[in-house]
């Protein structure tokens, strides 16, 4: 066996994945060494979580090879039992049943606890790893997994991972492993990936915290649109580093540069500002006092700020506040920290289209008429003719490529999305809600999506942008950013980078707040 | 034009006749026509070729009330999450009793009587949409649950009910406009109306979106929950109207009324193509598989087949058309 | 305490706050509710309470007990058993016809129908099939069988198995032996061994099951595999018990061991469930029946009270889901 194999204990190349028309993982290749930790960086749907299920054998890809400890395997075969090779998986979505005890739970996954005493015997080596991995646990082997904080569920699937079995540990992939444990926590988990790094176990992470990763792991590996584009020394590597090569660069060319077609768009709460505001956010502040952000037409505001802080239950209380009718006030709905009311109604637009978005069993057409169907309707009844129209119309104004009677789940993933925004424009509605809406997208759609934006605030809709990627809400005239479900502060369009964005929601936002005030 | 113009026309013709023909062929009602035929003509050679088409009409009739309970049912299929309707049986045998109570065996009392065997059958309906999209009972037990209830109520009022379902009702049941029977027409009729629900208006298309995607349909503005809701109204007015035209058929009520369409309205809506997990109706296969079963049981009957043979069949059958299907989507 | 625990801890929640009522489990409410019920029985005839009483109070109801139990595996799994009612006449007819001419087929036959059921499991598990309409129609296959082999209600059920459904001692009623005997052992399997675990976890996680090493179809095939098994012993329960034969006896067994399961604790999302609570919710609803005679209600209100009292239960849980969550929420 050669030197390289010994060194190595993962070797990917050239591993592609499509699902349908889209590419999930382009050619991605790259490598682990024995006893080194590595991370994947990358936004949603950069094909992260899609190489490493490859990886580990769960999932047939369609080209390439992994070559794990020596063993060189096609991509396009899957892996019945990767534990018997000596990799382990800890996924996002937990492997946890809610109804059993933690020392069943030990046991199930640990399938050499037999015999009388099967589950204390579970139990004595999951609290061995436990007791190493997060000292002070206090987790107890009669607890229900439902009994049990997320912290804590993370820690058991973390923790029962690194189980001895009968197959000794070589490679353990965890994604997104810390993202419910809090900063004690997160440093006793390194510090035991370390210790059994050294001892030759390799980890490969992938998680949105980048500061951890750079911290903590050897090399940064950073995907972008199903490509493994570049590979970073963690020591050498920061933030911005990470950051430029997710995609920053693309966002250039997408930034607000006005077409000579549209007139300059004027920035800041001043569009406007004197008409009712289409959205009025009450946020009560921890001394008491109640802050309120409002949102008027022709605006596009954006919601930033690390992932799964508070943006999404934000834009989803906006989605359920708003009217039927344009004109009419809803119900104020409320988000845990702020109380939601619009005035006008609202369409929505997701990128997560296989769940929130698409109705697979349809054509294009119909996936785009659903939402607008009582404007093509007379006496009761659909216009065929009307309807063709409409659809004509829209495959025009966005570009979208092939014919309507196409099964929208032939269409590529920026097609799809178009086809989703056309939807969502169609209806014509006074408030724009995009949930991630280019996620999964290809660099020139996106440069389209940005530009369509842009029109339609012109035209005087109101445009509420929630994205996992930081960058490309530069496009919103403002910044709203978000901390642990409390907005933190504003950010000029222009100058929300993601660098300002991350260090504003860690801050708690008081530095940042007080400059603005104070330049405003 | 040369000939080599009319050569391609010709081709062209042909091409979209034999993409029609494909068309046909793949879509999922066709199983369901092909059985029908197959079994009428089973029938008719099994008779010695006697009065091929009074089978047919003769299983029109009883086919039109299990059309129209199959089509309710389909209703709450397509809309998806689970949803199915376990109350039909006990539905159409209680507005079954309560039209023939208010008929009371005259002509004069004939619409009242329709009209409250679909106001008890919209009743049960909206309760069951209560149960199901308030109290988020599973749909399953909610029917099963209110069905039962419905069942105890027929009991008790079913004994005090004298009258019958009004003549005239009754001879539209039977009628015949010259050798087709009226309610064969009645029932493409509401198959229709059913189909154009469905497929052009707004509503169905919204019941289709929310059987494939109830989070997407939410997010596209169609309301799921109350979309759902009503596909349980329909369904139990639908089973009201079948209830009201099965004890007009009988001459009166009984209580095993409603017994035999039960799973016969589920098994219509299954070997008619429809989608089980949601997401798609369709109307003919609904028709188709009305007609094949009652065509079925004729069959059963010309043979002397025992009854429980007749009973193995149908659910063998219904087990095999799931089973060899090739849409996935495990629901309970 | 480290400050990582204290962390954690808070975050619990109403958790680790609700310790108390969590110990105690789910099958709390129903063994309570069937005691209460027995005692307002033996408060309306107090020959009830005798040895004998508790006998002829609680025989009838071992068939349901069984049954329950059976719908217990089968929606532990994340199903649901439409056709057990079908299934246990069937076996009804199979001790009163096949058993008395012929004890090796009749056995043989018993045995292949246990194998049908894990077919049909099977069936489910590997196509990913709706549990409903499958065992809905499968209901029919067991229904017209039944009524192929005795159109009419007849038979007769061999003395050895009337005895043996019948059997007592001196002391304690013999039905008290066959419910302990039962539930603790359906208790000890299913809690208390390795592979019972597993099968918990496949109803309310198959993914992570899976991904654990286990095969989730096996998983659901042994689950109805045991619930056939549990079936065919309600059938022969209820054919010693009636000593005849009918296709039809167990058309209320649908509604009634679905009732049971779920008044003891089971939950439709799969994993959750409890064979203490299955076995008293069982009784729970069987004793209803009983009581509702004694205070002179008709029988023909008895099956729709015993749905009521589902729809309450269910109503009342579904309310306390909506409580919990509004506390947690302020």
């Amino acid at each position: 066996m050669s030197d390289s194999h010994t060194r190595y204990t993962l070797e990917v190349t050239g591993v592609t994945k499509r699902f349908g028309s889209t590419i999930a993982v382009n050619e991605a290749s790259f490598t682990v060494k024995r006893g080194e930790l590595v991370g994947i960086a990358g936004h949603n749907g950069a094909g992260k979580s899609t190489i490493l299920k490859v990886v580990n054998g769960s999932l047939p890809g369609d080209a390439g090879t992994v070559t794990l400890d020596g063993v060189e395997r096609s991509a396009v075969t899957t892996v019945a039992h990767p534990e018997r090779l000596g990799v382990r998986t800890v996924y996002q979505e937990l492997s946890l049943a809610p109804a059993l005890r933690v020392d069943e739970t030990a046991a199930l996954f640990d399938r050499s606890a037999r015999g009388f005493r099967w589950r204390r015997k579970a139990w004595r080596k999951l609290r061995g790893v436990l007791d190493e991995m997060f000292p002070g646990h206090g987790i107890r082997p009669d607890q229900k997994i439902r009994e049990l904080s997320l912290a804590r569920r993370q820690m058991i699937e973390c923790a029962s991972t690194m189980v001895e079995g009968e197959v000794p540990l070589s490679l353990v992939i965890l994604d997104e492993p810390t993202s419910a444990l809090d900063s004690t926590a997160t440093a006793s988990f390194y510090a035991y990936l370390q210790k059994r790094s050294a001892e030759g176990v390799s980890a490969i992470i992938t998680t949105h915290r980048l500061g951890e990763m750079i911290d903590n792991l050897a090399r940064i590996f950073v995907m972008r649109d199903g490509r493994v584009l570049s590979e970073q020394v963690a020591a050498d590597a920061t933030k911005d580093s990470l950051v430029a090569a997710m995609g920053a660069a693309s966002h250039e060319a997408g930034r607000s540069r006005p077409s000579p077609d549209t007139p300059p768009q004027p920035f800041g709460p001043d569009a406007g500002s004197d008409a009712e505001p289409i959205v009025r956010i009450a946020q009560t502040g921890p001394d008491g006092e109640t802050e309120e952000f409002t949102i008027h037409r022709g605006e596009i505001v954006g919601l930033a700020g690390l992932e799964g802080h508070g943006q999404l239950p934000m834009i989803e209380a906006i989605h359920r506040a708003a009217a039927s009718r344009p004109g009419r006030r809803g119900a104020p709905k409320r988000t845990r920290l702020q109380s939601v009311t619009v005035v006008g109604d609202a369409a929505y637009v997701s990128g997560d289209r296989g769940v929130r978005g698409i109705f697979s069993l349809w054509d294009v057409a119909k996936n785009i008429s659903i939402s607008s169907l009582k404007d093509l309707t007379a006496g009761g009844l659909i216009r065929p003719e009307a309807e063709r129209r409409m659809i004509d119309d829209w495959y025009d104004q966005l570009g979208i490529k092939g014919r309507a009677s196409d099964a929208i789940t032939t269409l590529s993933g920026g097609t799809q999305q178009k086809a989703l925004m056309a939807r969502a424009m169609a209806v014509g509605s006074a408030l724009l809600l995009l949930e991630d809406p280019t996620r999964g997208v290809d660099q020139a759609t996106k440069v389209e999506v940005y530009g369509m934006l842009r029109a339609r605030a012109a035209d005087g809709q109101c445009v509420i942008w929630y994205s996992t990627e930081n960058e490309e809400l530069r496009n919103c005239d403002r910044v709203l950013v978000f901390r642990a479900g409390r907005i933190v502060g504003t950010l000029a369009g222009a100058s929300a980078t993601e660098d300002r964005v991350i260090s504003l929601s860690f801050d708690g936002g008081e530095r940042e707040r007080t400059e603005m005030k104070e330049s405003a | 034009m040369t000939t080599a113009d009319a050569k391609r026309l010709r081709g062209a013709d042909e091409r979209m006749a034999a993409g029609l023909v494909g068309r046909a062929l793949r879509h999922p009602s066709f199983p369901a026509f092909v059985g029908m035929v197959a079994i009428w003509l089973a029938i008719v050679a099994l008779s010695s070729g006697r009065g091929w088409w009074d089978t047919f009409t003769a299983a029109v009739i009883v086919g039109t009330i299990l059309l129209i309970a199959g089509l309710g049912q389909m209703f709450v299929i397509t809309g998806g999450n689970g949803g199915i309707d376990l109350s039909v049986s006990y539905v159409m045998t209680l507005c079954a009793f309560f039209s023939c109570d208010v008929m009371g065996g005259s002509d004069a009392q004939l619409w009242p009587g329709i009209l409250a065997g679909l106001a008890i059958g919209v009743a049960a309906g909206l309760i069951n949409a209560c149960l199901i999209e308030l109290v988020r009972m599973p749909p399953l037990v909610a029917t099963l649950a209110v069905g039962f209830t419905l069942q105890t109520i027929t009991l008790i009022y079913s004994g005090s009910v004298v009258g019958v379902s009004s003549p005239a009702l009754r001879t539209f049941t039977t009628a015949q406009w010259g050798p087709v029977p009226v309610i064969g027409i009645f029932g493409v009729a509401v198959a229709v109306l059913a189909y154009v629900v469905l497929k052009r208006t707004s509503y169905g298309r919204r019941i289709e979106a929310v059987g494939q995607n109830a989070i997407a349909a939410g997010l596209a503005g169609a309301r799921p929950s109350l979309i759902r809701a009503s596909t349980y109204v329909v369904s139990a007015g639908l089973a009201g109207l079948a209830g009201v035209l099965a004890a007009a058929y009988a001459g009166g009520a009984a209580r095993n009324l409603g017994d035999n369409y039960q799973l016969a309205s589920i098994a219509v809506v299954v070997l008619g193509g429809s989608l089980i997990a949601g997401g798609r109706g369709l109307v003919s296969g609904v028709w188709a598989g009305a007609i094949l079963l009652t065509l079925l049981s004729t069959l059963g009957n010309v043979t002397r087949l025992a009854a429980g043979w007749q009973f193995v069949i149908q659910g063998v059958l219904i087990v095999l058309v799931l089973a060899l299907t090739r849409a996935p989507g495990a629901r309970r | 305490m480290s400050s990582l625990a204290t962390a954690a801890e808070a975050t619990d929640g109403l958790g680790s706050r609700r310790r108390i009522p969590t110990v105690i489990g789910p099958w709390f409410l129903p063994v309570l509710a069937a005691i209460v019920i027995f005692a307002l029985m033996v408060v309306l005839r107090p020959p009830v309470g005798t040895p004998l009483g508790i006998s002829l109070t609680l025989a009838p109801l071992i068939p349901l007990v069984f049954a329950s139990i059976a719908q217990m595996f089968v929606i532990a799994g994340g199903d649901i058993d439409l056709g057990i009612g079908s299934f246990v006449g069937l076996v009804n007819v199979v001790v009163a016809v096949v058993l008395p001419h012929n004890v090796a087929t009749g056995t043989l036959f018993l045995l292949g129908l246990v194998l049908a059921y894990s077919a049909m499991g099977a069936l489910i598990a590997v196509r990913r099939l709706p549990s409903i309409v499958v065992t809905l129609g499968m209901s029919f296959v067991w229904l017209g069988l039944a009524l192929v082999m005795l159109p009419t209600p007849g038979g007769a059920v061999p003395g050895a198995i009337a005895a043996i459904t019948k059997f007592n001692t001196p002391i304690v009623p013999g039905v008290l032996i066959v419910l302990t005997v039962v539930t603790v052992a359906v208790a000890l399997f299913v809690n208390q061994t390795r592979y019972g675990t597993v099968l918990r976890a496949a109803g309310s996680n198959a993914e992570g099951v899976s991904r654990a090493g286990w095969s989730v179809i096996r998983a659901k095939v042994t689950l109805y595999a045991l619930a056939g098994l549990f079936g065919v012993l309600a059938g022969l329960y209820l054919s010693g018990q009636t000593g005849g034969g009918d296709a039809t006896i167990g058309a209320s067994y649908v509604l009634l061991s679905i009732a049971g399961v779920v008044i003891g604790g089971g939950s439709f999302s799969g994993g959750e469930i409890s064979p203490v609570g299955a076995v008293a919710g069982a009784l729970v609803v069987g004793m209803l029946g009983s009581l509702l005679q004694f205070l002179g209600v008709s029988s023909d209100f008895q099956v729709g009270a015993q749905g009521l009292l589902l729809v309450l239960v269910l109503v009342l849980r579904s309310a306390a889901g909506w409580i919990q969550k509004a506390r947690r929420n302020q």
